[in-house]
């Protein structure tokens, strides 16, 4: 059936009144053609409850309590500019020991070191974990981080290596 | 409106709870699954012609129980 469905051949097929057979064949063709299923649908005297109930309405309660908050002005994300600012507060106070942090990130160095196969077969465990591997990664990053922050403040490294005068 | 188009919505759940499970299946797959005729038919491992005549009889005795809950067409 590769023409449209008649309007009465539709109408007979919405109330149930073609054959089995023949009800099979307009089926086939409704599958495969938006545009009689459309005809079809409207055709259907519970059409309309079922579109209202495929498509709920909100609650008048839900609209308004919607529409109020929409109204108001956006709160300003004043915890999360603290806690920025603390923590840019104790960035700087870090950079500003520059002697103890380098020490600090070199011992921190020394034992990521020695933890060597604990990190590995932590990694192994990551690949069968994604949230193991996040972790890990966001490890990795503050021990890169810290690594980074030794080397560009190992310049003099006095402590390391005592200088010998003549 | 908005309050009488739920109201709708309820009264055809209840219709459709009101159904023999056999009628409410096929009438869910249509509606709310969105599945073809061929689909279904598939799916119940039936001929497509009987799933027909079931949703057909299902559609019937829907209406019935919709109206007889005071739904509005």
């Amino acid at each position: 059936m590769n023409r449209h469905v008649p309007e009465d051949l539709l109408s007979a097929f919405v109330e149930g009144d073609l054959s089995d057979e023949l009800a099979g064949h307009v089926a086939e063709h409704l599958d495969g053609c938006p545009r009689c299923a459309g005809r079809a649908a409207t055709l259907d005297p519970l059409a309309r409850a079922f579109a209202r109930a495929v498509d709920p309405v909100p609650s008048p309660l839900l609209v308004m309590k919607v529409l109020d908050r929409a109204a108001r002005p956006e709160p300003r994300p004043a915890l999360e500019i603290a806690m920025g600012s603390a923590l840019l507060a104790a960035g700087l106070g870090l950079v500003l020991l520059t002697d103890d942090l380098a020490r600090t990130s070199i011992e921190a160095g020394r034992v990521l070191l020695s933890l060597e196969p604990l990190t590995r077969a932590l990694a192994q465990a990551a690949l069968g974990s994604p949230p193991i591997a996040v972790v890990l990664t966001v490890l990795s990053l503050v021990a890169l981080g810290i690594s980074l922050g030794a080397a560009s403040l190992e310049r003099p490294l006095t402590f390391a290596s005592p200088r010998v005068r003549p | 409106l908005l309050a009488s188009q739920a109201q709708s919505a309820r009264v055809l759940e209840q219709a459709l709870q009101s159904l023999a499970p056999l009628y409410r299946e096929v009438l869910v797959l249509y509606h709310f699954e969105h599945l073809k005729y061929v689909e279904i038919a598939e799916i119940l491992a039936l001929p497509l012609g009987t799933v027909m005549n079931r949703i057909f009889r299902a559609r019937r005795k829907l209406r019935e129980a919709y109206e007889a809950l005071g739904g509005e067409p």
